[in-house]
């Protein structure tokens, strides 16, 4: 360091010269996130009733449920559902995917960092005396598994995937092809985590941003997709919370159809 | 809302490395005027001797960055009337140096420790023939990271540095902007990936954004820098997947 005397920053949680409200974007965010993580505890451990209906032959799973893999024919799923302990649902099978991939996402790791172990809370804002104590490592001892982030992602496309094979179930009705609420609801869902994979930074340096030269072919084709995936990127924070509450908005749709609060109809069938 | 003639009060940090204090300041402001305008009032009218580092006055030196009610900023840029309306009425605003950096006096810091790192960059090291050629596309990756203007408000941001003093560990993100523009360089053959996890400690930053954030310049220093550094990073040391294929192709 140069010479000379270094102002003190202010010591404490919460020790700022702002002025303006810094700590409302962590707490509405530390809020939010908090309700997502006691709903699906709820959801997934003391009441995983009601997580589908059928209408006219078509099926609509809860987008917290599905894939409900447990129904699947494939390696004898459904038989051994039956014969599994009470407790087991296809959330608790698949959740670590969709925990992890967004667990280890790069817009998240500024949400939780702020919000959770106010590491900063806000920018300019002083962190707690434990975190200096405990000398500060950055992303290295248990925050390393964040660098598996990309593993994460192949595992979500491939949930991804049988989402939008799930929303084509929502579609078969006994007379005919159509589109109902819950199609839209599945639909809307399945779009929103699309573009939320599709925007998640790992993907977008696995496409083409680990190449230093994109010259012709298929480093050139790379490139391309880097740089369409640098576009929706920029949006990925939107894509986070979009996709996440949808989530939950679709659970709470599916259960206030089986609950009889509303229902659902068919809007055409042909 | 007008300014012009509002009078309005200051306090500012005033002292050098031997002892320092906030001091309290009222001018009568004109329409138009931007944070360094009143400084440069003051230190007209009041006080010849109130230090501040300033140069073009359009943004583009990174001189004259300052916290302004706490929140670092170039003044040059930072018109009166949004702070006006961010400052309650009867409530002075205040004006720091930086604060992560040696104060020398008044408003201007020692930002020396930036370019003592940088010195330790390896400079390009691209094909012996100087006719370089690269694409567009290639280009624009890394002429994005020359927008710099090294006004160092991101270093100043940075909780790495400012509440931890990792200084001997971390580079800071304006140098990792370096390092990325010279790692995902179309041309450079040197193999940085070792030094920017070992030396220059990327993994230290934990993508709070606030750089980002903070840079007056507009480079999304977390997503475009940072981020595709830890990737890099990730690719050489993390991900099995790619460690296995090196050991059975034997490249890097």
């Amino acid at each position: 360091m140069g010479e000379g005397f270094k102002l003190p920053v202010l010591n404490g949680l919460g020790k700022t010269n702002r002025i303006d409200n810094w700590w409302s974007q962590p707490l509405i965010m530390g809020t939010g996130l908090t309700i997502t993580l006691i709903y699906t505890f709820w959801r997934l451990f003391i009441y995983d009733l009601e997580i589908s209906y059928h209408l006219n032959g078509s099926t609509v799973v809860s987008p917290l449920f599905s894939p409900n893999i447990l129904e699947w024919e494939l390696f004898s799923l459904n038989e051994w559902a039956k014969t599994a302990p009470n407790w087991i649902n296809a959330a608790i099978l698949i959740i670590w995917i969709p925990f992890g991939f967004r667990g280890t996402c790069y817009y998240m790791r500024r949400v939780y960092y702020r919000s959770f172990f106010a590491s900063p809370a806000a920018c300019w804002v002083d962190e707690p005396q434990i975190n200096k104590s405990l000398g500060y490592k950055g992303e290295k001892m248990v925050f390393i598994i964040n660098n598996l982030h990309r593993y994460f992602l192949y595992a979500a496309i491939i949930i991804l995937l049988i989402k939008w094979w799930d929303v084509t179930h929502t579609m078969h009705f006994n007379d005919g092809f159509g589109i109902s609420i819950g199609t839209l609801v599945m639909g809307i869902e399945a779009f929103l985590l699309s573009m939320y994979v599709t925007s998640c930074h790992a993907l977008r340096h696995l496409a083409g941003g680990v190449l230093d030269r994109w010259v012709s072919g298929v480093s050139k084709l790379r490139g391309k997709m880097f740089k369409k995936i640098s576009i929706i990127n920029r949006s990925h924070g939107f894509w986070f919370w979009a996709s996440l509450i949808f989530v939950f908005l679709g659970d709470l749709w599916v259960l206030a159809v089986n609950k009889g609060y509303l229902s659902d109809i068919a809007i055409f069938v042909i | 809302m007008s300014l012009k003639g509002k009078k309005q009060s200051f306090r500012i940090l005033r002292g050098d490395s031997e002892n320092s204090s906030m001091e309290d300041f009222e001018i009568e402001l004109d329409e138009g005027m931007v944070v360094l305008d009143c400084v440069h009032r003051i230190q007209h009218e009041q006080q010849a001797d109130l230090a501040v580092r300033w140069n073009c006055k359009a943004g583009k030196c990174g001189s004259c960055s300052a916290e302004i009610n706490g929140k670092p900023k170039l003044m040059c840029m930072t018109r009166m009337n949004d702070v006006v309306a961010e400052t309650p009425e009867n409530i002075p605003i205040e004006i720091r140096p930086m604060k992560s950096f040696p104060l020398i006096k008044d408003l201007v810091t020692d930002v020396s420790w930036n370019y003592e790192i940088a010195q330790k960059i390896k400079p390009i090291n691209g094909p012996d023939e100087k006719n370089w050629e690269f694409n567009q596309m290639e280009a624009d990756r890394v002429q994005h990271f020359r927008e710099c203007i090294e006004c160092f408000l991101c270093s100043n941001t940075c909780h790495v540095l400012r509440d931890h003093d990792l200084f001997d560990n971390f580079a800071g993100p304006r140098n990792l902007v370096r390092l990325a523009q010279f790692e995902m360089h179309p041309l450079d053959k040197e193999d940085r990936i070792p030094e920017i996890k070992k030396d220059f400690g990327v993994e230290y930053c934990n993508i709070t954004r606030c750089c980002t954030e903070v840079c007056p310049a507009g480079i999304n220093i977390t997503d475009d820098a940072i981020i595709p550094l830890k990737e890099r990073v990730v690719d050489r040391y993390y991900d099995p997947i790619k460690m296995i294929w090196r050991k059975i192709t034997g490249r890097k």
